[in-house]
């Protein structure tokens, strides 16, 4: 049985690049984006940086309808997916004509809802002032803005529709609300999807930001979020890691059978060849130390590839920095390979672009497909003091032709999703 | 498509009472919330319990009632569990009631630095936890020990078809069995989010409800029903209108059904008008919205409840039939076990 869904396009909105051509440039300069904030004020919580999207992104999205700008104005999230779709616009208009609208479906992960409290400030002290339930009377006061768009706190359907409505796609809309593995598990299901024939086309992939002050206080109060350490506050697998660095992203893969690919004479960027996706199910607080269901999703996704483990040039690891996920993500890798965990090359890059929740795994996916393009693995920015010496963990960019990798995402509640990837560059 | 429904498990809301949320718009409605049955031996631990919203509670009571009911020994390692979920905030006064206290009290901060900090303080340590997206699916997970395949879809009505669809597809293509779980409150919170995007609000209800189903590939003693068409429009909503189309009638296969389950309605008016549009199909009808309202990501599970209770009664084949609050339509038709 043919296993192969290609990856025929892809855009992304990051920290670290605005546009997929920027991705490789900034992963071979070694960029970081974590740095003070200049949407949001965050000075009072105990911690001072975050990654977030400094560019404006208004002039990818200037020809969007009234309301939609509006709503871009309120809504990071939109307005993060608005910018992905409107800079890979012009390229995208031949694919589209090519794709059936009725064998089309949108797959998006899409992280917590945000609410303005910053912003409405005032009319929230106001209500509170008089009883009134502030939260209620400021969505009475603000929702509607247009239609089926809500100025504040929309149905999480809204993003995978509006994306839908630009590629015409109507075989289905679907929005996965798994945290962490949010974008992963869209990719894994657009997989499925398209094996199962129940599509031919599936853009997949998420958006998210949790660059908002309820967002910050909640990860803050978790103390999952890094406290700036000098100029560091990342270090993914070091001993002296504190934690994650805030994030944002959005971004797609535009996933397509073999048979659409070759009956358009498409050239694929990379094939997704199998996944894995378990759940812990030990603590909603904490990984299972044991590692057992993070192993067996790299196993299963292994073995669903049907490609020797000791073939695998890479494992793009989730590594937050945070104490808790890097020793069990490493444990995990050593069961599920062996041997092969110390050779292959291991590394995050969440030390670049933070962590954007449920848009990290299209946010990783594509960076990676960019590096499987240029012929680089990404080191381990701030790694000095590896918690693990027997695997290979990266301290610096290798200039090295990736031809299989395992990109691995694990949520809040453990959900452990990882995808096997190969890179199409001699496709014919 | 042929899925056997080999158990099936839910809790509704009975509650109801008449409700005003906000001075602004003078807004009423009608909402029940689940209560909480603290008697049953698979209600979680305490622990565990203070972040959890009503919906996971239960969710996690009625997914173990499902499976000790089950009649057959399934593996847990392997078994697959999709999760439809509805909005996050079950009672914004218990998930943002300190934080906005704090509000009242920033106008004597100096510095924005000092209000910022005020808020952080004053904010409950696990608020992520609390509305943590796929706390239901996680949290199932913890009780009953499911491993295997998994997602959770949220959070329009149509989410129950997916996490549905999704678990037909894992036992057509493996050797698993999948669980289902819709999980939604009602309540204040999706009332506001839900209500402005409808063409009006009198006469709205709606209310929290727990669904589960068990699927499996082959017929089990316990099986129930079979699930043979699953169908959504390819008609894309209209995000600029809030106007309402029925056109349920294009997805149904043929006219072999011997009755039409509908949801999806929010108002006593919209439900009246599905339920003249269905009738027009020449087929007696049935909803649970007069006894529950709109019950969001349950309202697909509740539907094959009330399906199953229908083919007991006799008949051998029903259409159920769902609107999302972006006005996207879903067909599942079952059939008597033969």
């Amino acid at each position: 049985m043919n296993n192969k869904v290609y990856i025929i396009d892809h855009e992304l909105i990051s920290p670290i690049a605005v546009g997929r051509e920027e991705i490789l440039p900034a992963i071979n300069k070694n960029f970081s984006a974590d740095g003070p904030l200049i949407r949001k004020d965050i000075r009072g919580l105990n911690f001072n940086t975050g990654a977030e999207v400094r560019e404006a992104l208004t002039h990818f999205y200037q020809d969007e309808s009234a309301p939609v700008k509006e709503l871009c104005k309120l809504d990071r999230k939109l307005e993060l997916l608005a910018a992905a779709f409107g800079k890979a616009k012009s390229n995208l208009a031949p694919l589209i004509d090519q794709m059936n609208p009725e064998r089309t479906g949108v797959i998006l992960g899409v992280g917590a809802e945000e609410l303005p409290l910053k912003e409405n400030e005032e009319q929230l002290i106001q209500s509170v002032e008089k009883k009134l339930s502030a939260i209620y009377e400021l969505m009475a006061h603000l929702n509607p803005l247009y239609g089926k768009f809500n100025r504040i706190v929309n149905p999480f359907d809204m993003y995978a529709l509006y994306l839908a409505d630009k590629f015409n796609a109507r075989a289905f809309q679907k929005s996965v609300l798994t945290a962490c593995v949010s974008s992963t598990q869209a990719i894994a299901q657009a997989y499925d999807s398209i094996l199962r024939n129940q599509a031919e086309v599936v853009i997949a992939g998420g958006t998210d930001s949790i660059l908002n002050l309820v967002a910050l206080i909640s990860f803050g109060k978790l103390g999952v979020i890094a406290e700036s350490d000098g100029n560091i506050s990342c270090r993914p697998f070091d001993n002296n890691r504190y934690g994650a660095i805030a994030g944002e992203a959005a971004g797609f893969v535009i996933m397509a059978s073999e048979e659409f690919v070759r009956k358009n004479k498409l050239k694929p960027i990379a094939a997704i060849l199998g996944y894995g996706n378990t759940l812990d199910g030990y603590k909603i607080t904490a990984p299972d130390p044991s590692a057992a269901a993070m192993s067996k999703a790299i196993q299963k996704a292994v073995q669903q590839s049907g490609i020797a483990v000791n073939q695998y040039d890479y494992y793009y690891a989730h590594g937050t920095g945070t104490r808790q996920n890097d020793g069990v993500e490493l444990k995990a890798l050593q069961n599920a390979l062996g041997e092969s965990a110390h050779k292959i090359a291991v590394s995050s890059t969440k030390d670049r672009h933070g962590h954007a929740i449920a848009a990290a795994g299209i946010q990783e996916l594509s960076i990676l497909l960019e590096m499987m393009k240029g012929g680089t693995i990404p080191g381990n920015l701030n790694l000095q003091n590896p918690i693990d010496q027997k695997i290979n963990l990266l301290r610096e960019n290798q200039q090295k032709q990736i031809n299989y990798a395992l990109k691995s995402n694990f949520a809040f509640g453990g959900v452990n999703t990882v995808l096997a990837v190969k890179n199409e560059k001699e496709w014919s | 498509m042929n899925i056997f429904v080999s158990g099936c498990k839910q809790i509704y809301s009975t509650d109801f009472s008449e409700k005003k949320v906000t001075e602004c718009k003078h807004k009423t409605f009608t909402s029940a919330s689940l209560e909480l049955d603290k008697n049953s031996p698979f209600y979680p631990k305490r622990g565990d319990e203070k972040i959890m919203r009503s919906d996971t509670a239960m969710a996690v009571v009625a997914v173990q009632q499902l499976l000790a009911e089950a009649g057959i020994k399934i593996s847990r390692e392997e078994t697959a569990l999709y999760v439809a979920s509805g909005v996050f905030i079950e009672n914004i006064e218990d998930h943002l009631g300190h934080l906005m206290r704090a509000l009242e009290k920033i106008k004597d901060a100096k510095t924005e630095a000092d209000k910022i900090n005020l808020i952080f303080r004053a904010s409950p340590p696990l608020l992520a936890l609390q509305t943590l997206t796929n706390s239901t699916m996680s949290f199932v997970a913890q009780y009953v020990g499911i491993k295997g395949n998994n997602a959770t879809f949220g959070n329009t009505s149509l989410s129950g078809f997916h996490a549905l669809e999704a678990a037909v597809a894992e036992v057509t293509y493996t050797d698993n069995c999948a669980v289902v779980v819709a999980s939604n409150v009602g309540g204040e919170y999706s009332f506001m989010m839900n209500s402005s995007l409808y063409p009006h609000t009198e006469g709205w209800k709606e209310s929290g409800a727990v669904g589960t189903v068990l699927l499996t590939k082959k017929p089990t003693p316990n099986s129930l029903c079979r699930i043979t068409q699953m169908a959504t429009s390819t008609h894309l909503p209209n995000l600029h209108s809030t106007a309402i189309q029925r056109n349920w009638k294009n997805l149904l296969p043929d006219t072999k059904s011997d009755a039409i389950i509908h949801s999806g309605a929010y108002t006593e008016a919209v439900f009246q008008a599905d339920d003249s549009y269905c009738k027009k199909l020449n087929k007696p009808t049935a909803s649970f919205f007069t006894a529950n309202g709109n019950m969001g990501s349950a309202n697909v599970l509740a539907s094959l409840q009330k399906g199953i209770d229908m083919l007991a009664e006799g008949r051998s084949c029903i259409d159920l039939l769902d609107r999302d609050i972006y006005g996207r339509e879903s067909a599942i038709r079952i059939e008597a076990l033969k």
